[in-house]
């Protein structure tokens, strides 16, 4: 059964439509990658998945239901996590108070947060030894650890990431990229960026974004 | 009678009410980064319907927690029906909102409850205490533990429970905190529930030793501010900055006179600011 | 229908005609209606009104109706200053200023050449070559009634708390000028109008050989000295200033009443007091009408309204043209003004009344009456 399916979906900035008529389906535990450049819409296609912008048009289904009146805070306890653009951590909380915030909103029970939050420590051990410090005081690389790791608390059925390499230096990119790898087959992901090779590595099936339209692509 | 320790002890029962009002406007500041400029209207609302239900005759068990149930109220409407619908406005214009709250509130309190100041009896009776020639009324020994007590109460709610992790978190990036399951609306609600709970608690434990009128509102927010502003707007530091301020609000009056409060206060506040954009300007993680 | 026609067209006839014959007499009032001073202003409104409605329903003045024009200064005097411009423009022929000592004085330099503006702040000693008089004792008068009141006890020692505005720099001034003549010791402190706590003042002034205490401080905020008095449990008598004379505030402090609370006060509140059986009877006869008008008591802010109200009355009835303020300020020179005591101007004092007016009241019982003397 299909996981994740839009239908004619329109998105955009209030009277101003940005992508339009996306029919995108999501299979479980595969990964889709999603290219185009700078301002083609894939941010926006994103954030109205993820509940932050209203949709102008279409259908959004999860596991076969309607999620179009999901607020973002729903969406996400229902299993549709999002790591945003720039990663989007809370600096003036620490490391461990960053990976808290998503507990009481997540699919796991309490004593299994407790062991995924092991679990997440494990997959990046940078954040075991930062974890009482501010999440201000992190570098990129570790940032986005902490940002990938804080949604895998939710227990996603999809994760989406929006440019998880960006601003990264190449080694970075390549831990980030074991870290997406070990994960594959667990959920599914959505994956949104501009760097070509990083998402033939991992990408059951790819996408790119032109003129607002998507376009299915090898 | 020692001026020295009666200036003490007035300048805790002030400082107690400062912290108490900074403490609610960090909480709002903190979910919505607005400078909620009705905050004291709660305080003037909260002593205005306990004094007029004390004047109905009723005791201060129900006047009490009605007046503060008022308080509560009155800025969870001010965030759902004020700021919540405005989301998108840049933040200057939703602090000229509450101000404008502000004053609708002081209008409708005219109107409503009369211009005369009103007052009701203490809760705490009896006689005072006598400490090293100062007096302490049991009403006024109430204000600073009570005040004191809730102010870090919400301090530490703030800092080491999850909710009050969420509610920083909120503060911080509200989008973030949406896409990690938290609903951001929810958390504003709250903060500004509790905010109003505090404005309401510093009246109805302050009003019985001064008196309170529908205008008392702005001036409130304005010593709130100050000790919020002194503290640069973080939960813990606000109230040292209340309890400071009230203290050398006091130990001016005693040394300097009255005439030479103002000044100094406002000048050191004026200092504090010059420092903290200091730090900003010098790559600090503050933010302005 | 004919009917009706005949009796819109009877209608139009009369109240245009009575336009001709009787335009109002317009009388403006600058009183705070909103800020800190808003009981002063309202008071005294209130009064002023009165007197139009009863003016108005005895047929008016010469067969003239009353128009009282009211103009909100705020308590702040840019704003008092554009109110007197503004209810000049209207055609004002008296002015009656309800506020309060700075709003005043701004609004006292755009009279140079009238219209004569009345005012019941003590604080205001008028210029006798102004336009401006003043219905009260001065400050000076006032204090010379607690200097009496001292010597009547065989005090010389006064504790005196004085708020940081205009009007506490006025009774600091009448303090200075009173009572060091009268061999009175008086220690001073000073006390910022927003303030809510009065306990460390009192702790630097009431020292044990202090026997009474002064408190020259008007409006709400007078409130925070007299309950700080109480959280102190001083026992010593406490005078209030004259404005302090009111129903507000007697209820805002009525949890918290010294054990002795005294003010300096006109005789006319304890109408006993008054020789004048003339005077006494006007007295009684306001506060009957007034509070079946208004079903509010009258105070000494409702009764200094009442003089602005006589003063203005006189004029009306008594000056041939009162758009001449010349002949209107000789006028109120020349004659005695009957009130809620008699005011008496004169061509070298705009000043109404005399310490001889008020006394040191105490309040007993609901109700100001002489005070008793101090043990």
């Amino acid at each position: 059964m299909t996981l994740l399916e839009t239908r004619n979906l329109s998105g955009g900035y209030r009277a101003l439509t940005i992508f339009s008529d996306v029919n995108l389906t999501i299979e479980p535990n595969t990964i889709t990658g999603i290219l185009g450049p700078n301002g083609a819409g894939k941010t926006t296609l994103l954030k109205t998945l993820a509940g932050l912008l209203k949709a102008q048009s279409g259908t959004i289904r999860l596991d076969g239901n309607d999620v179009m009146p999901l607020s973002a805070h729903d969406r996400a306890r229902h299993g549709i996590a999002l790591v945003p653009e720039g990663r989007q951590i809370f600096q003036g909380l620490t490391v461990k108070e960053n990976l808290g915030i998503p507990r009481s909103a997540s699919r796991f029970s309490a004593v299994e947060f407790d062991r995924r939050f092991e679990e997440i420590l494990t997959i990046f051990p940078r954040l075991r030894e930062r974890l009482g410090q501010l999440g201000g005081g992190l570098s990129g690389g570790e940032q986005q650890m902490l940002a990938i790791g804080r949604a895998l608390l939710l227990d996603p059925k999809v994760l989406m990431l929006d440019e998880p390499t960006q601003g990264l230096a190449p080694i970075m990119v390549s831990q980030v990229l074991s870290s997406l790898e070990a994960l594959r087959g667990r959920f599914s992901m959505l994956i949104v960026e501009q760097n070509r090779d990083f998402l033939d590595r991992l990408s059951n099936s790819k996408f790119v974004f032109r003129g607002g339209k998507l376009e299915q692509t090898t | 009678m020692n001026p020295l320790t009666q200036s003490l002890i007035s300048g805790l029962m002030s400082g107690a009410v400062y912290a108490l009002l900074a403490v609610g406007l960090v909480l709002a500041f903190h979910t919505t980064r607005v400078v909620n400029l009705a905050h004291g209207e709660s305080f003037a609302i909260g002593g205005l319907v306990a004094a007029t239900l004390a004047d109905a005759g009723l005791p201060a068990y129900v006047f009490a927690p009605v007046a503060i149930a008022a308080s509560v109220l009155f800025l969870l409407a001010v965030e759902r029906f004020l700021l919540r619908p405005r989301r998108s406005w840049p933040i200057g214009n939703l602090i000229l909102v509450t101000l404008a709250a502000a004053f609708l509130t002081r209008g409708v309190l005219q109107l409503a409850m009369g211009v005369d100041p009103l007052s009701f009896p203490r809760m705490f009776t009896g006689a005072p205490f006598r400490i090293a020639g100062g007096v302490l009324p049991p009403q006024g020994l109430a204000l600073i533990v009570i005040g004191v007590t809730t102010a870090v109460a919400v301090t530490l709610f703030l800092l080491f429970t999850p909710l009050g992790r969420k509610l920083r978190a909120v503060a911080e990036n509200p989008d973030a905190a949406e896409l990690l399951g938290v609903n951001v609306d929810r958390a504003r609600s709250l903060a500004f529930g509790i905010a109003g709970a505090l404005g309401g608690l510093s009246a109805v434990l302050l009003v019985p030793l001064v008196s309170v009128d529908y205008q008392a509102g702005l001036g409130m927010t304005l010593r709130g501010f100050i000790a919020a502003a002194l503290g640069g707007m973080a939960p813990a530091t606000v109230i040292l900055a209340g309890l400071g301020l009230g203290l050398s609000e006091a130990l001016v009056t005693n040394y300097a006179g009255a005439l030479a409060q103002d000044p100094i206060v406002f000048i050191a506040l004026i200092a504090v600011a010059v420092w903290q954009s200091r730090k900003i300007a010098f790559g600090g993680t503050g933010r302005a | 229908m004919k009917i009706m026609k005949f009796a819109i067209l009877t209608l139009l006839a009369a109240s245009t005609g009575a336009a001709h014959a009787a335009d109002p007499f317009v009388v403006g009032i600058v009183a705070p209606t909103t800020g800190s001073l808003t009981t002063v202003g309202l008071r005294q409104l209130s009064a002023v009104q009165w007197w139009e409605k009863k003016v108005n329903a005895a047929g008016g003045i010469v067969g003239r109706p009353v128009l009282v024009v009211h103009c909100n200064d705020e308590g702040s005097p840019e704003k008092s200053a554009s109110c007197v411009r503004d209810l000049i423009s209207k055609g004002s022929v008296i002015l009656l200023n309800a506020s309060v000592t700075g709003p005043i004085r701004a609004a006292m330099p755009l009279l140079q050449n009238g219209p004569v503006m009345v005012t019941p702040s003590p604080n205001i000693v008028p210029s006798p070559a102004s336009y401006v008089f003043q219905t009260s004792p001065s400050d000076v008068d006032l204090t010379k009634s607690i200097a009496s009141f001292l010597k009547q006890n065989k005090l010389d020692r006064l504790a005196m708390l004085a708020s940081t505005d205009a009007s506490g720099e006025v009774g600091v001034a009448s303090a200075a000028e009173v009572f060091p003549k009268e061999g009175i010791k008086y220690d001073l402190a000073r006390i910022d109008l927003r303030a809510n706590d009065a306990s460390i003042q009192l702790a630097n002034i009431v020292k044990p050989e202090v026997k009474v205490v002064f408190s020259n401080y008007s409006g709400g905020g007078a409130a925070a000295v007299v309950k700080s008095y109480n959280n102190l449990s001083l026992a010593q008598p406490l005078i209030v200033s004259y404005a302090n004379i009111s129903d507000a505030f007697i209820n805002v402090i009525k949890n918290d009443l010294p054990t002795r609370l005294l003010g300096t006060g006109l005789k006319a509140v304890a109408p006993e007091m008054l020789d004048d059986p003339a005077r006494r009877k006007h007295v009684e006869d306001f506060m009957a009408s007034y509070k079946e008008m208004t079903k509010d008591n009258v105070d000494m802010l409702t009764l200094l309204g009442l003089t602005l109200a006589d003063t203005a009355d006189a004029v009306l009835r008594n000056v041939k043209d009162p758009r001449d303020a010349a002949s209107v300020r000789t006028y109120l020179e020349t004659n005695p003004v009957p009130s809620i005591q008699m005011l008496r101007w004169s061509k070298d004092r705009h000043v109404g009344m005399t310490a001889d007016d008020v006394s040191v009241l105490e309040y007993k019982k609901g109700k100001w009456v002489k005070a008793d003397p101090v043990q």
